[in-house]
């Protein structure tokens, strides 16, 4: 499922999406929340820093386990130092205090690509 | 984008959030009970987030702002309602809601709300 | 007939012999996903003679859909074979005639013709009784962890957590979740953690022990640990682990004492 992100409403109908996709999906009232939160976070990282990017969801899996992988691009300008960003606390540029490291805390799998100027690119992945 | 009614209780305000926040919908919320605290001189607010079911950094933040502008006001503020999922969520996040108070249900909220009322301490 | 003949149609007849004689639904599929071959299995299963079955789209005879398989329903394995070239293996659920759940494992081969994949082989073999039997264990242990973390309500509001043995990551999990659900069920101000009955407590476990206090925090119920012996203590404080925060005693009494006081009550003798 991919959803764009143009507006504050759109962090809501993602968060509430995902949410209902990951019960769907078989996860439990607490993992749900956290996916939903995650989602949250990252929307309004698109729509803070680069007015607006999309959000795949996607149910993922293999032979022995299923689960979710969330997508989310955008065209911005792009994270200056990755790093410095992900350090909690850290508040102007992409960092948000709380955004990218919490998400981070939150899914099982977090990877993130940008470059100045590239835009960026988070994917993070929860199992069941 | 209807508004969230703000009711009087006693000598508090109380805020049901009952339907999902948008971001604009939050702020609009904390401007209208910082100015309704001002024009009722409440001494305390109470705000039932029972419905809400996620609860990310920005919110977070937004309820922490709101604690401490009321409480500059000289009125404390009270969550209710918080469900288990989200404080889960909330701790292993990392956000904190430092200054916000919370009580389990509207009757222990109003409970320490009032018991605020005779702490007053210099 | 010539021995050449004669040894390629005994051949086939091996092959034949083979392929309708197991219990796995085997389809040779065009690129396009349309059903190219199917075995015995496939036509018994969907009600189909060969010639029906051949030309069709697989997801169409297999899930009665007009579109491949997508989340957040069944995954299609063939998508991610065309992607990675290798075989790939999914868990479908599907529902039989009478409407309960019948896992299948689904398995996409590629062949290759010329260094292409040209055509995918799909097969399907019922695997409920599998992970029925799995789920099953998962519930028992799921209904052990519930019964070895029992929250008992000691008085109006107070509830008490008495923990037995070795707590793993998978444990600390349950016991949170347990406890705040047992908060919010009870509407309990107080809860009691007693670690008596814990031999070691790790990093990861105080961790998370930290972490279910601060979360029973938010929901606005205080939490007093007790039971720390002399030696988790060290532990404790060996790890650098910050109990900030956490009211601690070494025994229950003493908890239950400040308990109530909270509450605003008082044992006294009768």
């Amino acid at each position: 499922m991919q959803i764009e992100i143009r507006t504050v409403e759109d962090i809501v109908t993602s968060r509430s999406l995902a949410k209902e996709m990951a019960r769907e999906t078989g996860f439990g009232i607490v993992d749900q929340t956290k996916i939903a939160t995650v989602i949250s976070e990252l929307a309004r990282n698109i729509i803070k820093y680069a007015g607006e990017g999309v959000l795949s969801i996607s149910v993922i899996g293999d032979r022995y386990r299923k689960g979710m992988e969330i997508t989310c691009d955008d065209w911005g300008p792009g994270i200056e130092n990755i790093e410095l960003a992900l350090k909690e606390g850290y508040s102007t540029g992409r960092g948000l205090g709380m955004g990218l490291p919490g998400a981070k805390k939150l899914m099982d799998e977090f990877v993130i690509e940008s470059g100045v100027g590239k835009g960026t690119r988070v994917m993070v992945r929860k199992w069941l | 984008m209807s508004k969230i009614p703000i009711l009087k209780i006693e000598d508090f305000l109380l805020v049901s959030v009952q339907t999902e926040l948008h971001d604009k919908m939050a702020e609009e919320l904390q401007k209208d009970i910082v100015e309704k605290l001002a024009q009722t001189n409440a001494r305390g607010v109470l705000i039932d987030v029972t419905s809400l079911d996620v609860v990310d950094s920005f919110l977070g933040r937004l309820i922490g702002d709101t604690a401490n502008m009321t409480r500059i006001m000289g009125a404390r503020t009270v969550l209710v309602g918080l469900q288990p999922a989200v404080a889960i969520t909330l701790v292993e996040f990392g956000v904190e809601l430092k200054g916000v108070h919370t009580a389990l249900n509207m009757d222990k909220g109003l409970q320490w709300l009032r018991q605020s009322l005779q702490d007053v301490s210099f | 007939m010539d021995e050449e003949q004669k040894d390629v149609r005994h051949q086939l007849e091996i092959y034949a012999k083979i392929f309708d004689n197991v219990d796995e639904e085997i389809m040779l599929l065009g690129k396009d996903l349309k059903i190219l071959w199917a075995n015995k299995k496939v036509l018994t299963m969907y009600d189909l003679g060969r010639s029906e079955a051949i030309s069709e789209f697989c997801y169409k005879v297999t899930h009665r859909l007009e579109h491949p398989c997508k989340p957040p329903h069944d995954i299609c394995p063939l998508e991610e074979v065309l992607r990675s070239g290798k075989p790939t293996t999914v868990l479908h659920t599907h529902f039989d005639k009478q409407g309960n759940k019948v896992y299948v494992e689904v398995s996409g081969y590629p062949v290759y013709e010329d260094g292409e994949i040209s055509e995918f082989i799909h097969i399907s073999r019922n695997v409920t009784e599998r992970v029925m039997a799995e789920e099953r264990l998962r519930e028992h242990q799921r209904a052990i962890v519930e019964l070895s973390t029992p929250v008992i309500k000691l008085w109006e509001g107070i509830i008490i957590l008495p923990l037995i043995g070795v707590i793993d990551s998978n444990r600390a999990k349950q016991i949170m979740e347990n406890l705040l659900q047992a908060i919010v069920d009870t509407q309990a101000s107080i809860a009691i953690i007693d670690i008596t009955g814990v031999p070691m407590v790790d990093t990861e476990v105080a961790d998370r022990l930290i972490r279910t206090v601060k979360a029973a925090g938010l929901l606005g119920t205080r939490c007093i640990m007790v039971g720390i012996k002399p030696d988790i203590a060290q532990s404790i404080v060996n790890i650098g682990v910050d109990l900030a925060g956490v009211v601690t005693f070494s025994s229950l009494q003493a908890g239950l004492e400040v308990a109530l006081k909270q509450i605003g009550l008082r044992v006294v003798k009768a």
